[in-house]
C-alpha cells in the first residue's frame, strides 16, 4: 500500500525534480501563505489540530513546539531540522531527501513563517553524504526558483535555508549536542533547561523537529488538518513511515497510517524471513525496549498502542528478529554501539556503557557468571536517568528489555558458558 | 527575595534564582560533588550532586537545577543516595586504587567521598583504563589515569585564566585531558589547575612526592613576589617549606594565587644560599667565611672609616624586592643616624625627577574589590599578565559586567583581555598617544614642556566613553621603567582629573614597595616624618655618582634599572651584603651578612591597595641567617645609636605606626604647578635601531624567584630570556624565528642571543626584558641596534660570556 503524503508512491516515488514536485501541486500553499499574509496563529492551530507528533523519537506533539519560541522577539530565530539520522535500524530520512526532498524545504519555510525564523540548517548524519549533496543541489533549485532569500517571491517574507554535513557522530542526533556542533564545538549535549526554545542555537531561540515531521506540514497546509487526522487515530495523526529491517524478506520504507496493525506490517515487509517463526521486534530503533512476538503482534502502529505493549515508537525502525537469533549476541552488538557513542561527557554514560558491554561480552563468549545478570540490570538501572542527555537511557533501555523478556536465554549463557541460539546471525 | 523550599524535611528560607546546591550550602547541606566550583560555570557533568525533587521523576543534579517557591528537596532519600553511590561506582570503576601512592591522598574529594558513598568492595570484574600521561611542563605532574573528566582545569583555562590551554578530545570512556596539541601549559596562574582538580591527576611537580598531607604543619602567610599581596597558606615538615597554597581571600586573591606565589618557595633551599657570614680580606678574591662577630666588626669599621675619612655621604643603602617594612625602617633609621640619606627602594624606576612633587606614596588608587565600581580603565605601559597576573583574571571577571578596558603599550595585550581601544605604540611614543587622550578631555591643560600633540578622532572618541562613569588610568611597570614616566604620570593625571569621576594610579613594582617607601627607603623622606631629614640622592642618582660604599639589603645588581653598570660600580666599592644569596654577591661584597627570607623571618608588608599585613616566621632561617632587621639593629647598636635598643619586633611596629597616617599618606596626587619637562631622546647610534620593550621578565623580579628552578625552566622564563621583535621586523633584518642575533646599545657590547618573531610586539620594536642576566650588559638602553649574527662567528654562548665579561 503505497503512502499518501511524503513517499507519494512508495518506492517508486521521485520528487526531487521541482517541476515534479510543483505539478504534485507542491509549494502551492507555501505560496498562498505568504502572498496573503496568512495568519500565523491559524497555522499553528491547524497543526496543533492534526495531532501531528515528532518523528524523530519523542513523539512530542508538533503544534505545542511551536508555541514554545516567544511572539515577536527581535532578533533572529533559527529553525533546525534533525537529519542526523544514525541510530541502528533508522533509515527513513534519508529516503524522504532523496525522493521528496521539496516536501522538507516547503515544510520548513512554512514552519519559519509560524514562528519568525530567519534562518534554517538541515543538519544531516555524516554517513549519508550522498543524500547531503542530493540536498544541496535541490536547495540550490530552490534559491534558483526564489523559494528561499531574502524577500521570498517579492514577499516580505526571507528565510535562509542551508544544509550542514556532521562528521557521523550518533551523539549529534542529540538536539542540543547538534547545535553544539553547529556552532562548531565539540557535538555535546547541553544541560537542560534552558530548553532551545530559549536558549538554543548561537543562543538564540531555536526549535527543531525531525525530517519527516517537517516533510509532513505540506500535507496539513495544503489538504487540512482533519484529513491529516483522519488518516490516523486520535492523537495520533496522520501517516508515518516505518523502516522495517532484520530478518523480513522485503525490507524497506512502508509509509502507513498509524494505527495500522504490526503484522499488516510485517505482511508489507514480505513476512519472516525463511518462513521461520517471528521472535521478537524493536519496534523503534535500537534504543526502544524489544518486544517477545506475541505482544509485538497485537499492539497497532501508533504511539499510544505501542507503548502500552511496553515499548515506544520512536522512530519507527522496526527491527525484526526470528527465531535463529541468538539475544544474548544482539544485545552485545547493540550495547557496542552506545559504548562507542558515548559522548564522554558525564559519568554514568562514559563508565557505564563500557561495563554493560564488556559484560554482554563476556556472556556472549561464554565467560560470564550468573552473577552478571543482576550487575547488568543495576548497572543500567544506575545509568539509566542519571545522565545528562538520553543516550545513557537509550544504553540502559536493550539492556533491560532483552534481559526482561529473554532471561532465559542470558542464564543458559552464564551457566553453561556457550549460547542457547547458535544457528543464526551473529554467532 | 527569598523563596520557601524543603529541604531534607526542614522548611528553609533561601535566596530566589539560586541552584539547589547553593541552597543546600547556605543552609548547611552538604551535597557531595566534583565538577562544580564556585568561581567556575556549571557543565553538570560529573553527576554526582543527584538530589531527589519532589513532581521530578528523575534525580536532578543539585549543582545546575534552580530552586522554586515551594520545592521539597531530599538529599538523603533512596532514590538520591541510589543516584549518587551509583555514581560514585561508576568514577571508581576505572579510577587507580594508588592513594598510598598519589600526592592527592589525604586531601582528595574523590577519596574523601568514596568513604561516604562507595561500597568497600568492587563489583567491577573488567579491566581498567590507562590514560598515557601529559607534558604540561616543569609546574604541573599529571596521572592522567586518575582523571575522573570533571573538565575543572579545562573551564579554569577558559573562564579564568583567559586562554583554554587544556581540552578534552576523544570521545565516551576515550575522553582525555589535554593540551592541543603535545603543548605546555604557561599561563602565569596555572598552578591554580592543581587545587582546583579534585582528584590527584594534577600534581605540583615540585612537591611531587615529597611529603604527605597530614604530616606538614600549616601556617598563614602573605605572598611576597608581588604587589598583589595574596593570601597563602605555607605547609612545612621539620622547618623546610613544602608547599605554598592560595588561602581564601575573597576581596583580595578569591581562591587563586600566581604560579610566582605557589613556587616562588624553591628558590630558598638551593646551593647558592648565603647561610654563614662572611668577610672579604684585604687582596683576596674569595670572601672568607667567619664569625658572626667578626663579620659585623668589620661592617661596621667598614661603615665608620668611610664616615671618617669622607662623608656620610658617600654611603648608599639599596633596599631590593623581597623587603618588608621593619628592614625598611631600621635601614632608614640607620642611615640618617649616620647623617646620610641616601637610600632607596625604587631600583628599576628609570625617572625619579617628580622626586618632591609628590604629595605621598603612589599606590593603586583605589582598593582591589573597588576595581568592581569601575566603568573605564586605561593601561598605560603595562602587560598586566606578566605584572600583576591576578589583575586580568578580576578584570576579565568584571569586564562580563560591563567594564571596559583601553592600553596604550608597545606589546598587543587583547589576548588577556576585551580591549576596547589599544594604542599600539613604541615606548617612545606613549607620551604623545596619552596627550592625545589629554588634549581631547582638557584642551586647555597645558602640556610637558617640549611635547605637542593634538587629539585624533579615536581620542575624541575614547574620551567620550571616558568622561562617563568611573574612570581609572594606571601606569604600569614599563610605564615606571619609562625614561619619561614623570611626563607619564603629569598626563595620566591629568587625564584622570579631567574625567567626571576619575582617578590615576600605579601598578607597585614589589611586593612591599609602598610599605618600605611609608617606613623611609626613599630619599626624600622629610615631608612624612621628621621635616629634618635631609634629602639624599635616589637608586639612580648613587648610580650616577657612585658611592664609596653600599649597603645592599636583598639586594643584587639585576635588581636595578642597569644590571651591568651596578655590578661593575658594586665591584669598586666597599659592600655590605645583607641578602639571602651568595653567588652573585662573592665578587662584589666584602662583608656578606645572610639574611633570613620570605617565611623564615617575621615582617609586615603593604600591597597596592594600602593593606597592611604582617607575616609570622613559619620556618626558621637556614644555617646561620638572621632576620634582617635583626642585622640591622645590632649594626645600629655596634655604631653607638641609642635609638637602635629596640627590644623587640612589637616597638619596631609602634614605631611604623607611629610614622604617620597611612592612609594620608598613600596618594597619587602632584603638585598642580609641577610641568615637567619632555625631551624627545634621539635615536643612539646609528639605523637600523629598534626600540627597546623594557618589560618585566616574569620570573625574574626578585633574587628568590631568580633561584626558583621550577620557575626558571617554564617557558615563560624561557621566552623572557630570548629577544622578540614582530615577524616582519625579523624579516627585514634577514632573520628568522629562532636565529640568533647580535643586540648593541651604542658602543656597549653586543650580546647574542636567540630572536622570536612576536606579532603582538609594535613594529618597530624589540622586546628584551629588565631583569635577566642575558640582557644586563644591554643596561637600559631605550635604542638597540640588531643584527644577525655572523655566520662565521665563534660560538654563541662563548661570545655571549665575552660579552658579559667586557
Amino acid at each position: 500500500m503505497p503512502g499518501e503524503i511524503i513517499l507519494v508512491d512508495g518506492d517508486q516515488t521521485d520528487l526531487s525534480p521541482l517541476s515534479k514536485y510543483e505539478a504534485a501541486g507542491g509549494y502551492a500553499s507555501y505560496k498562498r501563505i505568504i502572498h496573503g499574509k496568512a495568519d500565523r496563529d491559524a497555522l499553528r492551530d491547524s497543526i496543533k489540530h492534526s495531532a501531528l507528533r515528532g518523528r524523530g523519537g519523542a513523539g512530542f506533539p508538533t503544534g505545542l513546539k511551536w508555541g514554545f519560541i516567544p511572539p515577536n522577539i527581535k532578533g533572529d530565530v533559527y529553525l533546525v531540522c534533525n537529519a542526523d539520522e544514525g541510530e541502528p535500524g533508522t533509515f527513513k530520512d534519508r529516503q524522504i531527501i532523496q525522493q521528496n526532498p521539496h516536501s522538507l524545504i516547503e515544510g520548513m519555510a512554512v514552519a519559519a513563517y509560524i514562528m519568525g525564523a530567519t534562518r534554517g540548517y538541515i543538519y544531516i548524519h555524516g554517513e549519508i553524504y550522498e543524500e547531503y549533496l542530493h540536498l544541496e543541489r535541490v536547495l540550490e533549485d530552490a534559491y534558483a526558483a526564489k523559494l528561499l532569500g531574502q524577500n521570498i517571491l517579492g514577499s516580505d517574507f526571507s528565510f535562509e535555508l542551508h544544509a550542514h554535513c556532521g562528521w557521523g557522530a550518533y551523539i549529534c542526533g542529540e538536539e542540543t549536542a547538534l547545535l553544539e556542533s553547529i556552532e562548531g564545538k565539540k557535538g555535546q549535549p547541553r544541560n537542560k533547561p534552558p530548553f532551545p526554545a530559549s536558549f538554543g542555537l548561537f543562543g538564540r531561540p531555536t526549535t527543531i523537529n525531525n525530517v519527516e515531521t517537517f516533510s509532513c506540514v505540506p500535507y496539513i497546509i495544503s489538504a487540512g488538518s482533519d484529513k491529516f487526522l483522519a488518516k490516523g487515530k486520535p492523537q495520533n495523526g496522520g501517516t508515518k513511515i516505518f523502516s522495517v529491517s532484520g530478518h523480513v524478506n522485503r525490507p524497506g520504507n512502508f509509509e502507513i497510517p498509524l494505527g495500522t496493525p504490526f503484522p499488516e506490517l510485517l505482511e508489507m515487509a514480505g513476512g519472516v524471513r525463511d518462513g521461520n517463526q517471528l521472535k521478537a521486534v524493536i519496534p523503534g530503533g535500537s534504543s526502544t525496549p524489544v518486544l517477545p512476538a506475541d505482544a509485538a503482534m497485537a499492539m497497532t502502529m501508533d504511539y499510544d498502542s505501542i507503548g502500552k505493549a511496553g515499548s515506544m515508537l520512536g522512530a519507527g525502525s522496526v527491527i525484526v528478529m526470528d527465531e535463529k537469533t541468538c539475544m544474548v549476541t544482539a544485545l552485545q552488538r547493540l550495547s557496542l554501539f552506545y559504548h562507542e557513542e558515548s559522548c564522554g561527557q558525564c559519568t554514568p554514560c562514559r563508565e557505564g556503557t563500557g561495563w554493560l558491554w564488556r559484560m554482554v561480552k563476556r556472556l556472549s563468549e561464554g565467560q560470564g557468571e550468573l552473577e552478571d545478570l543482576d550487575k547488568l540490570r543495576s548497572v543500567a538501572r544506575n545509568i539509566d536517568g542519571h545522565t545528562i542527555c538520553a543516550l545513557g537511557a537509550a544504553a540502559a533501555t536493550p539492556v533491560v528489555s532483552f534481559l526482561k523478556h529473554f532471561e532465559a536465554e542470558f542464564e543458559h549463557a552464564a551457566v553453561h558458558k556457550k549460547l542457547m541460539v547458535s544457528t543464526g546471525y551473529g554467532c | 527575595m527569598n523563596i520557601a523550599v524543603t529541604i531534607n524535611g526542614r522548611k528553609r528560607f533561601v535566596r530566589d534564582r539560586i541552584s539547589i546546591f547553593e541552597a543546600c550550602k547556605e543552609t548547611g547541606v552538604y551535597i557531595p560533588h566534583f565538577c562544580y566550583h564556585p568561581k567556575l560555570s556549571i557543565p553538570a557533568n560529573c553527576r554526582m550532586c543527584l538530589v531527589d525533587v519532589d513532581k521530578m521523576p528523575k534525580p536532578v543534579p543539585a549543582c545546575s537545577t534552580r530552586v522554586t517557591d515551594g520545592m521539597v528537596i531530599r538529599t538523603k532519600s533512596d532514590k538520591a543516595q541510589a543516584a549518587q553511590k551509583g555514581v560514585m561506582e561508576f568514577l571508581l570503576i576505572n579510577h587507580p586504587l594508588d592513594c598510598p601512592i598519589c600526592d592527592q591522598g589525604g586531601e582528595c574529594q574523590l577519596q574523601d567521598l568514596a568513604v561516604g558513598y562507595g561500597t568497600s568492595c568492587t563489583r567491577f570484574g573488567e579491566s581498567k583504563r590507562v590514560v598515557v600521561e601529559k607534558q604540561l611542563g616543569p609546574l604541573i605532574s599529571t596521572a592522567m589515569t586518575r582523571c575522573i573528566h570533571c573538565t575543572r582545569c579545562v573551564r579554569f583555562g577558559q573562564e579564568v585564566g583567559g586562554d583554554m590551554e587544556l581540552g578534552m578530545t576523544g570521545r565516551g570512556e576515550h575522553s582525555e585531558i589535554m593540551p592541543f596539541i603535545a603543548k605546555t601549559v604557561d599561563s602565569e596562574i596555572s598552578g591554580n589547575m592543581i587545587d582546583i582538580c579534585p582528584v590527584g591527576a594534577l600534581n605540583s611537580k615540585p612537591f611531587q612526592f615529597s611529603a604527605r598531607t597530614w604530616e606538614m604543619d600549616r601556617s598563614n602567610g602573605v605572598a611576597q613576589h608581588d604587589a598583589w599581596g595574596s593570601m597563602i597558606e605555607v605547609q612545612s615538615i621539620d622547618g623546610v617549606i613544602k608547599r605554598v597554597l592560595p588561602r581564601e581571600h575573597e576581596e583580595i586573591n578569591e581562591c587563586w594565587i600566581s604560579d610566582r606565589d605557589r613556587f616562588g618557595y624553591t628558590g630558598l633551599d638551593v646551593k647558592q644560599r648565603l647561610l654563614h657570614p662572611h668577610v672579604r680580606d684585604k687582596g683576596s678574591v674569595k670572601p672568607r667565611r667567619t664569625e658572626w662577630q667578626e663579620a659585623l666588626e668589620q661592617a661596621v669599621a667598614k661603615i665608620k672609616e668611610v664616615c671618617d675619612k669622607h662623608s656620610p655621604d658617600d654611603i648608599g643603602v639599596l633596599l631590593g624586592p623581597n623587603s618588608v617594612s621593619e628592614e625598611a625602617l631600621l635601614a632608614g633609621e640607620l642611615i640618617r643616624e649616620l647623617g646620610g640619606s641616601n637610600i632607596d627602594n625604587r631600583l628599576h624606576q628609570r625617572d625619579l625627577s617628580l622626586d618632591g612633587y609628590q604629595h605621598g606614596i603612589p599606590w593603586l588608587g583605589c582598593s582591589i574589590e573597588d576595581l568592581a565600581k569601575l566603568d573605564n580603565i586605561v593601561f598605560v605601559g603595562s602587560d598586566p599578565a606578566r605584572e600583576l597576573p591576578l589583575l586580568p583574571v578580576r578584570l576579565r571577571r568584571l569586564q562580563r559586567k560591563g567594564l571596559k578596558v583601553f592600553s596604550i603599550s608597545a606589546t598587543d595585550i587583547s589576548k588577556q583581555m576585551r580591549l576596547q581601544r589599544q594604542r599600539l605604540a613604541a615606548p617612545a611614543q606613549w607620551p604623545h598617544e596619552l596627550a592625545k587622550l589629554l588634549r581631547a578631555a582638557a584642551p586647555d591643560k597645558a602640556l610637558p614642556q617640549g611635547l605637542a600633540a593634538e587629539a585624533d578622532e579615536q581620542a575624541q572618541e575614547d574620551w567620550a566613553q571616558l568622561r562617563e562613569g568611573r574612570t581609572a588610568v594606571i601606569l604600569g611597570m614599563e610605564a615606571r621603567r619609562h625614561a619619561h614616566y614623570s611626563s607619564l604620570k603629569y598626563l595620566a593625571h591629568g587625564l584622570a582629573n579631567a574625567c567626571a569621576d576619575g582617578f590615576d594610579g600605579l601598578l607597585p613594582e614589589s611586593s612591599n614597595t609602598l610599605g618600605n617607601s611609608l617606613a623611609g627607603a626613599i630619599p626624600r623622606y622629610g615631608f612624612m616624618r621628621d621635616k629634618a631629614y635631609p634629602d639624599g640622592k635616589n637608586a639612580r642618582q648613587m648610580m650616577a655618582e657612585p658611592r664609596k660604599l653600599y649597603i645592599l639589603i636583598n639586594c643584587e645588581p639585576l635588581d636595578m634599572l642597569e644590571g651591568q653598570q651596578a655590578a661593575e660600580i658594586f665591584q669598586e666599592a666597599t659592600v655590605i651584603h645583607i641578602g639571602g644569596y651568595m653567588d652573585a654577591a662573592r665578587s662584589y661584597a666584602d662583608v656578606m651578612l645572610p639574611a633570613a627570607l620570605f617565611a623564615e623571618r617575621k615582617g609586615a608588608s603593604i600591597n597596592l591597595e594600602g593593606n597592611a599585613v604582617t607575616m609570622e616566621e613559619i620556618v626558621p632561617p637556614p644555617g646561620e641567617a638572621r632576620p634582617a632587621w635583626k642585622i640591622l639593629r645590632v649594626l645600629g647598636t655596634k655604631l653607638g645609636f641609642e635609638s637602635f635598643a629596640y627590644r623587640d619586633l612589637d616597638e619596631l611596629r609602634a614605631r611604623l605606626i607611629a610614622a604617620g597616617d597611612f592612609g594620608k599618606l598613600l596618594t597619587n596626587g602632584i603638585n598642580e604647578d609641577f610641568i615637567p619637562t619632555f625631551e624627545q631622546s634621539k635615536p643612539e647610534g646609528e639605523d637600523p635601531a629598534f626600540e627597546r620593550i623594557l618589560n618585566t621578565a616574569h620570573f625574574s623580579t626578585d633574587p628568590m624567584l631568580r633561584r626558583a628552578e621550577p620557575l626558571q625552566q617554564t617557558s615563560i622564563a624561557r621566552m623572557d630570556r630570548e629577544a622578540a621583535m614582530h615577524s616582519a621586523d625579523l624579516e627585514q633584518l634577514g632573520l628568522a624565528d629562532g636565529d640568533e642575533g647580535q643586540l648593541q646599545a651604542g658602543d656597549g657590547a653586543p650580546v647574542v642571543v636567540r630572536m622570536r618573531a612576536d606579532d603582538r610586539i609594535a613594529r618597530g620594536c624589540l622586546r628584551a626584558p629588565w631583569g635577566v642576566e642575558e640582557f644586563a650588559p644591554l643596561g637600559a638602553a631605550a635604542s638597540i641596534r640588531v643584527s644577525p649574527c655572523a655566520a662565521e662567528a665563534a660560538d654563541p654562548a662563548e661570545q655571549a660570556a665575552e660579552a658579559v665579561a667586557a
